[in-house]
C-alpha cells in the first residue's frame, strides 16, 4: 500500500516545502497524489475528459491554497482529500446533474491489468455498475478501490467510523461481485 | 485452522487483485499525467517565481556550529589584527590594547626555535622595565594605588622572564638584581648604582638603565656580563682614556686661562 511508504509526516514536510516554493516537493506530491485524485473523481463523473479537467483544478488549487493548510489542524493528505471533495461539490452545483459519455474509441487498449487487455464491453459494465451507486457508495467506491485508502484515512475523509466503514465496504463488495464474474 | 488462515489470505489475495483491476480501468492516462505535471509546476513557478532557492540542509546544531565558527573566526581576526598593532606600536601597560601585546608576545615566545628565546625573553623583561617607567611616570595622587599594583604586576612578568633566560641558558651562581630606587634610597646610593652600572651600559649589555624618577628600575645580570668582561673593559679603557683627555683638556684650559691672566696683569 502507498501509505506505508508515504507517511502523514512525510506530506506534511513536503507541504512545508512546497509553502516556499519547492518544486521538488511539489512534484512529490503531484505524482503520488494525481492518480488517486485521478481515480476518484473518475468513479464519480465517470467521464474520462472531465475528471482530468478536476483533477488538474484539484492541483491549481493546492497550490493556491497551500498557506491555509495547517498540519495542526490535520494532516496533508486529507487537506488535499477535502479540496478534491469540494472540487466535485463545486462541479455538481454547476453542472447540476453528471453526464456520462461512452469510452473514447481505442479506450480499451490503455487499460490493462496483469497483462490482461480489459475489453471495452467490460469497461463499460463497471462503469455502468458504478454510474447506479448510491453517492455515498461511490465515495467509498473511489476511496477504498480505487484510490486504495486505508480504512483510518476514508475514515477521516468521510468522517464515519472505522467499523460502519467495514459494514459499507462489504456492503459494495457484494454490489461489485457481478463485475468479477 | 490452517484452512482458515489459508482462506483469509486468499481472501485478501483476490481483494487486491479486485482493487487493481478496478484501479487498471479507472487509471489516469499517461499522456494526461505527463501534460499535467508541468502545468502543475508551472503553478508553482507563478506563484512563487524565482523568489524560491533549494534551502540548504541544516539542522540547529548545524546553524548554532556555524555561527559559533563564525564568531571564533572573527573574534581571531580582530585578535590578530589587535596583537599585531599593539606589539609594533609597543603600546604601554594602562593601554586597552595591553593584553593584545601579551598575547603576541606568547605567541613569539611560543613559535620561537629555541636559540631565540633567550632574546626574546630578554626583549620583553626590558619592555617590562620600560612600562614601569612609563607607569611611574604618570603616577598621581588619585591613580597611586591602582598604578602601585599595576607595578607590582609588571615587575612579577619581569621576573619571570628573568628567570626563564636563566633556565633557558643554565646560568648558575649569583641571581638576576634587581635594584629599585624608593623614598628611602639617598640620592648617593642612586648615583653609586649608576656609576656602577654606566660603562655597562656603554657595553650595550643586559643592564637596563632608566631615568631619574620615582620607582627607578635597575636591572643587571651579572653572570652574563662576565661573558663581556673584556669587551667592557676595553670601553672602560677608551672612556678612562677620554677622561684623561678631557681632563688634560680642561688641564690645559685652566693652564691656558692662568697664562691669560698673568699675560694680562703683566700688561697691566
Amino acid at each position: 500500500m502507498k501509505d506505508l511508504n508515504f507517511s502523514n509526516d512525510k506530506f506534511n514536510k513536503l507541504a512545508e516545502k512546497l509553502k516556499s516554493g519547492d518544486k521538488k516537493s511539489g512534484e512529490e506530491i503531484f505524482n503520488y497524489f494525481s492518480p488517486l485524485i485521478y481515480r476518484f473523481i473518475m468513479a464519480r463523473v465517470l467521464n474520462r475528459g472531465v475528471a482530468e479537467d478536476l483533477t488538474q483544478d484539484v492541483f491549481v488549487k493546492v497550490v493556491s491554497k497551500i498557506e491555509s493548510f495547517n498540519e495542526n489542524q490535520g494532516n496533508f493528505s486529507g487537506w488535499v482529500w477535502q479540496i478534491t471533495k469540494n472540487s466535485l461539490i463545486d462541479y455538481y452545483r454547476d453542472k447540476k446533474e453528471t453526464i456520462f459519455t461512452d469510452m473514447p474509441e481505442g479506450m480499451e487498449n490503455m487499460f490493462k491489468a496483469k497483462d490482461v487487455i480489459i475489453s471495452r464491453v467490460k469497461i463499460r459494465e463497471v462503469m455502468e455498475t458504478v454510474k447506479n451507486f448510491e453517492e455515498s457508495d461511490r465515495e467509498l467506491f473511489s476511496l477504498y478501490y480505487l484510490s486504495d485508502l486505508p480504512y483510518k484515512e476514508i475514515s477521516k475523509i468521510t468522517g464515519k467510523t472505522e467499523g460502519s466503514l467495514r459494514v459499507a465496504i462489504h456492503r459494495l463488495s457484494k454490489k461489485i461481485r457481478g463485475i468479477f464474474k | 485452522m490452517f484452512k482458515f488462515i489459508k482462506q483469509k489470505l486468499n481472501n485478501k489475495r483476490q481483494e487486491k487483485a479486485k482493487k487493481e483491476y478496478l484501479k487498471s480501468i479507472f487509471e489516469p492516462r499517461k499522456e494526461f499525467l505527463n501534460n499535467s505535471r508541468p502545468l502543475f509546476l508551472n503553478e508553482v513557478s507563478k506563484k512563487y517565481g524565482a523568489s524560491f532557492r533549494q534551502p540548504i540542509k541544516i539542522n540547529a546544531t548545524n546553524l548554532v556550529f556555524r555561527y559559533a565558527i563564525g564568531v571564533v573566526a572573527m573574534l581571531l581576526f580582530i585578535a590578530s589584527g589587535a596583537s599585531v598593532y599593539a606589539n609594533q606600536t609597543d603600546v604601554d601597560s594602562q593601554s586597552p590594547l595591553y593584553p593584545f601585546k601579551k598575547l603576541n608576545e606568547n605567541i613569539q615566545l611560543t613559535l620561537a626555535p629555541k636559540d631565540k628565546k633567550t632574546d626574546l625573553y630578554e626583549k620583553f623583561a626590558e619592555r617590562r622595565v620600560k612600562e614601569i617607567n612609563s607607569l611611574v611616570a604618570k603616577k598621581s595622587e588619585k591613580n597611586s594605588e591602582e598604578i602601585k599594583i599595576r607595578k607590582e604586576k609588571l615587575k612579577e612578568d619581569f621576573k619571570n622572564k628573568i628567570n626563564k633566560i636563566e633556565e633557558q641558558n643554565n646560568y648558575s651562581g649569583e641571581k638576576t638584581i634587581i635594584v629599585e630606587n624608593n623614598a628611602d634610597s639617598s640620592e648617593q646610593e642612586i648615583e653609586e648604582v649608576k656609576n656602577e652600572t654606566m660603562h655597562l651600559k656603554l657595553c650595550n649589555l643586559d643592564f637596563i638603565n632608566v631615568e631619574n624618577g620615582d620607582g627607578e628600575l635597575f636591572w643587571k645580570k651579572t653572570e652574563k656580563l662576565e661573558k663581556f668582561k673584556e669587551k667592557c673593559d676595553r670601553v672602560k679603557k677608551i672612556n678612562s682614556k677620554q677622561l684623561e683627555i678631557d681632563n688634560n683638556k680642561n688641564t690645559n684650559k685652566e693652564k691656558n686661562s692662568s697664562n691669560e691672566e698673568e699675560i694680562k696683569k703683566v700688561e697691566d
